[in-house]
Formats: C-alpha cells, structure tokens, sequence
C-alpha cells in the first residue's frame, strides 16, 4: 500500500470519527500547546535578560561587599566604611584593566514639587554611572564630579518621574525637594535621562540620580558606598579584570574577602543555568503531557479496530497483507497525533504570543521547538499506534469476517 | 459421502482449479473439539459452476472459508491452480486471494465511508497497481457491471442489488480465476437477485470457476453442480437434476 492510501484512509477515519477523534487527541494538544507556550515565553524572558546585560555596556564589573561573616560574626562597620568614592576614582588608575569605575549608594524619598509629590528610588551616584551604562541625559547633564566635591544637590530625573512630575515641560533648573524619612532636603534639576525601562528589579526610569557623596556628607545613607560598578578594557581577560580589581579592594581595605567581584560573564552564566533549569522541567511536563496524549491515542485506536474488525475481516478477504492492516492503522494513530501536535502547536504560538505581550518580552518561537513538537506528536503516534495496529493486523479472518 | 470425483473433473488434462484431499477441520481442542469438515475430498475443475449447499452447521461455511484460503485445514491438502495452499506464508495467502479469488458476501460488505469507485479500487490498491491505472481497471468492471453511473456515490446511496453489483465489480478486478459468492441473492429481492444470478452466469460463461453457497436450493439449482454437505461430509456431488430426484427421495 502506497503513502498516499495510507494517508487518504487515515484522514477519513479520522474525520468519521469527529468529536472523538478530538477528545482522543485533546492530551497531545494540550501538552504541546504548553510546552511551546512556556519555551516561547522563557526564551522570551531570557533573550530579554540577555539583552538587558547586554545594554548595561560590554564588560561590567560589580563589586559587592560579601555576604560572607568575618571573625567577630559578621563584617565590622568599620571595615565597610573603608568603601568610598576614593576607591572608585583611584580604580582605574591602580588596575591597568579598568577604564573607569563609580560607586553607588541607594536610598528612596519623596519628591516634592509645589503640590505634587512622587515616591522614587534615589541613587547616589558618580560621574562615570552614566556612560558605564550607555545612558545619556536628554535634557540637561548628568552628574559632574564637582556636585560631589561641592556636596550639591543636584537630581538628574529618570524619564518617568520627570513626565509625572513636569509633564511636556523641561525641568532643567527647577527647584525641589527630597523628603528622606521626614527631612526634607532642597535640590534642583539639572538634566533628565533618556528612557532606558526596567532592569531586573529596578526601572531606570522611576528613579532620580544625585552625587553619592552628597548623599553620604549629608548622612542621608550610611557613611560608605554600597556598591561599586567597573568597566573593564576592551580585549582584557575579564578573569584578570576581576583578579586586578580584587588585589586592590583588599588591599585598600586592609583584608581580603570584603568585597566580592562579579562579572557581567557570571550574571550570563547565571540566567543560562537558570534558562537550562527551565527547559528541563518543560521536558518533565512534555514528557507527561505525551505519555497521557499517548494513553488517549492508544485507547481511541483499541476501540477503532474492534470497531471496524468486521473491515479488517473484508479487507483481508480481498486481498489486504497483514502487514498493509498494521500500516493503515499505523498511519491512522500517527495521523491523529500529528493533527494534535499541529493544533497544539497553534493554540501554543497564540498563548505564547499573549503571555510574552502580557509580560512585556519579545515574543520568540524557535524553529527547534516547532520541529520538536511535530516529531515528538509523531513520535507518539507511531509508539502508542503500535500496540493496536498489531493487534488489528493479527486478527483472524474468519473471525474477523464473522464479526458484526 | 462416497462420491469419489466430481464427473465434470475428469474433462481434460489441465490441472484442476481446486483440489482437496483427505481436508479435516477442527475447531477447539480436546473435549471441546468441534469437528467441521471430516476427509472431504473434492476436485474442481476450471470454468465450472457449483453450487454448495447444506443447512446451517453443516460445514459449509467453513468449506468455503477454506475454499477461500481465509482460513487453514487442520489436516489435508488443499491445491489451488495444483498449488498446496495449506504450506504458504500469510502474505503469499493473501496474495493468491487478491489475485485469483474474488470474494461476494450476502452483506456486500463495502466499505460505508468509501465511494463505489474507491471500493473496487481496493484489491488494486493491495495488488500496488498505479493510481492511473487502478481508475481505469476499476471504471472498466463497473461498466461490465452496469454501475459505471455511480462511481462517486457511497455505498449507502444505492439499492442492495446496486452494492451487490459493485461488490461484484470488486471481486472482479484483479481478474480472479474464482468468484466465491456466499449467499450473494440473500439480502436481495427476487428481481435484484435474478440480476445478481445473471451476472455470476455471465462470469462463468467467460471462463470463471464460480462458487456459489447457499442454502436456497432454488437457487443452487442454477448451477451446473451440486455438492450437499451434512455434518461435516459432502452428501452428495453431481448433477443437479439428478440431486433433485435425491431431494424427492429423502423429505
């Protein structure tokens, strides 16, 4: 029996068997839908993160104070306030890997101009954060190391509080106010950036950038920085960025271990063993959803042969091999699976689409999951479609025939 | 029994169309064993046309299942065409009945969701004849049929005597050397089942071996021979005219 028989009583089976069909077929759908879904929506999440790192700048380096406890039970106040901006401006010039280096306090306050007021995340911050970061001001400057050594107060707005505080209007000059827990502080504004989005856990553009060092003269954070950003050279080994960047904190301060370096390398590493993660449980959850599709093909396929074992008997009568009845309802069962790997291949390109639209990533549906989905339904075809096929090409004829 | 050879067998030099020899059939084992054919023996010679006959239980069915190569004796021979059937492979089986039998039920037994066309392209489709071809073959005993008219119509859409033609048709198309027809009239009327008797006459006077089972003596006295089987054994194998005398004599 040539393919295309094959194929032509498959469909027909299939289409008189209608709502059947369908249900038999719903495991298969549903399972492929959800795995292409969550792989689109997670390779979406991922290409985002990536991506985000990506517009932090090439060759980021973050330097932490470590988590990790000292002798006398945790990591003395006094060695954490050896981290300041001093560092961060001597970086560069003590590690040959360094272009440039800023240090970063965060605090939160209110924003108060006349009669509105706005909740923001204030980051204290040095000249150098801006162009570590690709971000630019589009009115006014950004923050100049003279705001720091004068102790100024001088705010460079994120593009989302200056549209909510001022509008259409330029704010560059405008004088007002940080409330910090109750103190009001005077400030005026002297650029807003561009919009950037969010970043993790934090939006670029909801924030407000001041000098760190006016934030710590004023006590408005506690005295030292809580964190520091690096840029290391083009076409430096980044393991001896961060090896040069270690050697000088813990010689600065006075201890290895304080601080800890991380590269944007490990971050990437991170979201990769994150996405591996994922796509691991997926398997789990495909690997179910087709085993139970398969139960479901294996189930519609035994009631289709003792359905039609008075055809088999007829088909074997005029002439049909034992080996064209295992084929046909092979050919049947794949043809059923595939069906709902297609459908549930759609319904997944659709709810992929909604959720990544939903979520805000971009919406990725790789040619490898497509092809997946359809071999695998494939797959379960044959494997489950086995077992009733068999037992279809092994009846006797006689009986079969015999059989109404 | 006791009818050593069919008189018909003896015409020629030419070997017989279909021989047994010494064929049992039993069904079950041990206690339960129903013994369905005892050392039936029986020769049948190309073109002829026989009819069997018997009440039901008789053997019969089984005798045609056999006849048939649906189903395998439990001992004996059975030579198609001087070949022993009862030696070859399932596939090869299945084979000879695409090729040289062609099987016509009571029921028609056409596939309900196929189109009259497709239904006799089937054994063509087994025997891997190219689709041109196939729909040429197919059109060709339609029309010998008289149902070259219905060719996309589902079975469903005709009268019995019209499914019983393009069962016909079916059987046909492989050009068989056998027509084996059970109860082909029995779920006709009169007039469909004298058309349907008319045409398996007509494919005997081309040269076909035709088989007819039936239990309708009327009917099996259109044939030109007649074997009774009873209880597993061939009754009697002869003439018809003189099978009638016989009927008289036993009521």
């Amino acid at each position: 029996m040539r393919t295309r028989e094959l194929i032509g009583v498959a469909f027909g089976s299939i289409r008189a068997g209608g709502l059947r069909s369908f249900l038999s077929v719903l495991g298969i759908v549903i399972g492929v839908a959800a795995v292409i879904a969550l792989v689109s929506v997670g390779q979406g999440a991922a290409l985002q993160i990536r991506s985000q790192l990506t517009s932090l700048g090439s060759n980021l380096l973050t330097i932490m104070p470590s988590a990790r406890t000292a002798s006398g039970g945790r990591v003395s106040q006094e060695q954490l306030s050896g981290l300041t901006m001093e560092l961060a401006d001597e970086l560069p010039l003590a590690a040959p890997a360094i272009t440039a280096a800023t240090g970063l306090v965060q605090s939160r306050a209110t924003l108060v101009v006349g009669a509105r007021n706005l909740s923001v995340g204030v980051m204290g911050v040095g000249e150098a954060y801006a162009s570590l970061l690709n971000y630019r001001p589009i009115a006014g400057r950004f923050v100049q190391p003279r705001d720091g050594r004068e102790r100024r107060m001088a705010v460079v707005l994120g593009f989302g509080v200056a549209q909510d505080l001022f509008g259409g209007e330029v704010p560059v000059g405008h004088d007002i106010t940080l409330v910090f827990g109750g103190r009001p502080v005077a400030g005026v504004v002297v650029g807003v950036m561009e919009p950037k989005g969010a970043l993790f856990f934090a939006n670029f553009d909801r924030q407000v950038y001041v000098p760190a060092e006016t934030l710590v003269a004023r006590g408005l954070v506690p005295n030292r920085m809580g964190s520091y950003l690096a840029q290391t050279k083009e076409g430096v080994d980044v393991d001896d960025a961060v090896a040069q960047v270690t050697f000088f904190f813990d010689r600065r301060l006075g201890e290895p271990g304080i601080v800890q370096v991380a590269s944007q390398q490990a971050l990437l590493d991170a979201v990769r063993q994150a996405t591996g993660t994922m796509t691991l449980l997926l398997g789990a959850i495909a690997g179910i959803a087709l085993l139970v599709g398969g139960i479901g093909i294996m189930n519609v396929m035994l009631v289709a042969v003792a359905e039609r074992t008075h055809e088999i008997g007829v088909r074997m009568a005029i002439g049909a091999r034992r080996a064209d009845i295992l084929r046909q309802f092979l050919a049947e069962s794949t043809a059923l699976s595939v069906v709902g790997g297609i459908v549930g291949l759609l319904a997944g390109w659709a709810g992929g689409w909604a959720m990544s639209r939903a979520l805000g990533f971009p919406f990725v549906i790789s040619s490898q999951s497509v092809v997946l989905a359809i071999g695998f339904s494939m797959a379960v075809g044959i494997f489950f479609g086995i077992y009733p096929a068999r037992r279809a090409s092994r009846l006797d004829p006689v009986e079969a025939l015999r059989y109404e | 029994m006791g009818h050593p050879a069919s008189p018909v067998a003896g015409n020629g030099a030419g070997t017989p169309a279909i021989q047994l020899q010494g064929v049992t059939k039993v069904y079950g084992r041990g206690e339960s064993a129903v013994v369905a054919l005892r050392d039936i023996n029986l020769t049948i010679a190309p073109g002829e046309y026989v009819a069997i006959t018997g009440p039901s239980g008789s053997g019969k069915s089984t005798l045609m299942h056999l006849l048939g190569c649906l189903d395998r004796p439990t001992s004996g021979k059975i030579l198609i065409e001087g070949q022993d059937v009862t030696r070859l492979s399932e596939a090869r089986l299945a084979a000879l009945r695409n090729r040289r039998i062609g099987f016509v039920f009571q029921s028609f037994h056409l596939m309900p969701r196929e189109t009259v066309l497709r239904n006799v392209e089937w054994p063509l489709i087994y025997a891997g004849v190219p689709p041109s071809r196939r729909r040429e073959r197919a059109l060709e005993v339609l029309t010998q049929v008289g149902m070259a008219h219905r060719v996309r119509h589902r079975p469903q859409e005709l009268s019995g005597g019209e499914r019983q033609r393009v069962a016909i048709a079916r059987a046909l198309v492989n050009d068989p050397a056998f027509i084996l027809a059970d109860e082909p009239t029995g779920n006709l009327d009169s007039a469909n089942g004298e058309q349907v008797l008319a045409l398996l006459e007509e494919l005997n006077a081309q040269g076909r071996t035709v088989i007819l089972v039936t239990h309708d003596m009327g009917i099996a006295h259109r044939a030109r021979r007649l074997i009774r089987v009873r209880d597993g054994r061939v009754e009697y194998d002869g003439g018809v005219s003189a099978s009638q005398e016989g009927r008289r004599a036993v009521p």
